[in-house]
């Protein structure tokens, strides 16, 4: 089966009724509400207005509210401006507002949090509107030990922020300990590497025709690339070299006349553990390699994922080349929830 | 005033597919339209070109149908008159393996193979992290491989 045409064409049928866009064109400002929905918004409200606090002290609750209604969930979820969990404090530290843009400057201090702190993906904001946003990293104090990051959002349709309303910007993981180690010389001897090296058993991202997965192989997966993609994995073997804590050298190898190198990064959704490696020559020329392939797979020992790169190195030239690289390392990833709520108006 | 009519016309298509998508229901489907031509013209928004007209209104039809797929009124039982339906073995083995996925991963499913979307850009219309929609990719991938070996 070919998914992609398969799929293509399931959808041709698809589309809305002449009816529905009648509808939706006859009166676009008027929509009512389907009643179940109406209903049900009712009820839910009649139970908010009874009891409000139960709404707001319940995460679940409060979840489950915003998905409803944003704007009734802010409304009720009490500004709370500093929280604390797994020994890490957050803190609102200013607030500013101006147009269409909301800015908030979170700090986070104790416990694990270093300059190098990183939220790892695991933000979110929760806003009584459409809006668009990012979070970044601005500073760090040495002397408190605090690091600083400034959330900034903006209204979707381009209109000034509303006011009275609340944002509620929430934390569920920290990545700390953080360290790069950049250009140095891995300590492998190529030229023992210039042979056919074994290759494992791979699923590519696509759905191939007619292929499906027996319960007993070996379940690597590829999970994309960049340059020259290729589906071919060399089967990971013992540590050949560690240039970085948590970033070994697990394989070595020519696979379809091409040699590979392989960096096993550990369970990457916990550390996001990554590098980047070329070859050099014996006048220091660089050879880049041609293309990068990520794999991810189940083992005995938990997730394991893995980094493949590709040269287009022949091997009788391979043994005059040194592989050199950038490391990049995470030591500690802390889960919790750190969730602050403050008004949406200027603060100092 | 936005030309909605002219929006309608351009898109309404692959908004009302990427509803049905991800809701599997034609009368929610039916729902997620109105609504993301309802903001679509009380929102008025400027866009840079078409393409940032397609992705704004891609985006909000997936909030609208994770919204309306959290709601807890939602019917969960679907009359057969609420979806389409298949006649070729192929297409409703497909239909059925979709049908058991989360509608997350079949938001990512129909960006992907249908609108043919690359995967950052995907992340920019769901607001989700480029490494989360390859995630989710890889997971919807093998659990439809899972699906289609029963059913083939």
């Amino acid at each position: 089966m070919n998914f992609s045409e398969t799929y293509r064409r399931m959808n041709e049928p698809v589309g809305p009724s002449p009816d529905l866009i009648r509808k939706t064109l006859s009166q676009p400002g008027r929509r009512r509400l389907p009643l179940r929905r109406l209903a049900a918004a009712a009820a839910a409200a009649a139970v908010l207005l009874a009891t409000p606090a139960l709404a707001v002290r319940s995460e679940t609750g409060y979840a489950v509210l915003y998905r409803i209604a944003p704007a009734v969930a802010q409304f009720f979820q009490p500004v709370q401006e500093s929280c604390t969990d797994s020994g890490v404090t957050m803190e609102v530290a200013a607030v500013r507002v101006e147009g269409d843009t909301a800015q908030a400057y979170i700090a986070l201090s104790g416990g694990p949090v270093d300059a190098t702190t990183d939220l790892f993906d695991s933000w979110s904001f929760h806003l009584p509107f459409d809006q668009v946003g990012h979070c970044e990293r601005v500073a760090w104090d040495e002397a408190t030990g605090t690091v600083t990051f400034l959330c900034t959002v903006k209204t979707m349709d381009g209109s000034p922020i509303p006011t009275g309303g609340k944002m509620t910007f929430s934390v569920r993981q920290l990545l700390t300990g953080k360290e790069a180690v950049e250009g140095v010389e891995v300590d492998l001897e190529l030229a023992d590497y210039a042979q056919e090296a074994e290759t494992a058993v791979t699923w590519s991202p696509d759905l191939p025709d007619g292929a499906v997965m027996e319960p007993d192989d070996p379940s690597y997966f590829s999970t994309g690339g960049s340059g020259d993609l290729t589906s071919v994995m060399l089967q990971p073997d013992d540590v050949l070299a560690e240039p970085a804590p948590g970033l070994p050298v697990t394989a070595a190898g020519y696979a379809d006349g091409l040699f590979h190198v392989q960096l096993c990064r550990g369970d990457a959704s916990r550390t996001d553990n990554h590098a980047f490696l070329w070859l050099e020559d014996a006048n220091g020329g660089a050879f880049q390699c041609t293309g990068i392939s990520y794999f991810t797979g189940e083992t005995a020992g938990g997730r394991k994922d893995y980094i493949d790169f590709v040269f287009a190195v022949p091997p009788e030239e391979l043994g005059d080349c040194t592989l050199h690289g950038d490391f990049y390392t995470a030591s500690t990833l802390t889960e919790g929830l750190w969730q602050v709520t403050f008004p949406l108006e200027n603060m100092d | 005033m936005p030309d909605t009519a002219e929006a309608v016309a351009q898109y309404g298509s692959a908004v009302y597919r990427l509803a049905y998508a991800m809701t599997r229901s034609r009368s929610d489907a039916d729902d997620v339209f109105q609504e993301v031509f309802l903001r679509f013209h009380r929102s008025a928004p400027d866009f840079a070109n078409e393409e940032h007209r397609r992705a704004w209104l891609l985006r909000v039809t997936a909030n609208c149908a994770r919204s309306l797929l959290a709601s807890p009124w939602r019917r969960r039982t679907l009359p057969l008159e609420d979806v389409y339906s298949y006649q070729d073995p192929e297409e409703s083995a497909v239909d059925q393996a979709l049908a058991r996925l989360p509608g997350k991963y079949r938001a990512v499913i129909h960006l992907f193979y249908y609108e043919g979307y690359q995967t950052e850009e995907i992340a920019r219309i769901l607001g989700r992290s480029p490494s989360t929609v390859r995630a989710q990719l890889t997971r919807a991938r093998q659990k439809l491989r899972a699906l289609l070996k029963e059913d083939i």
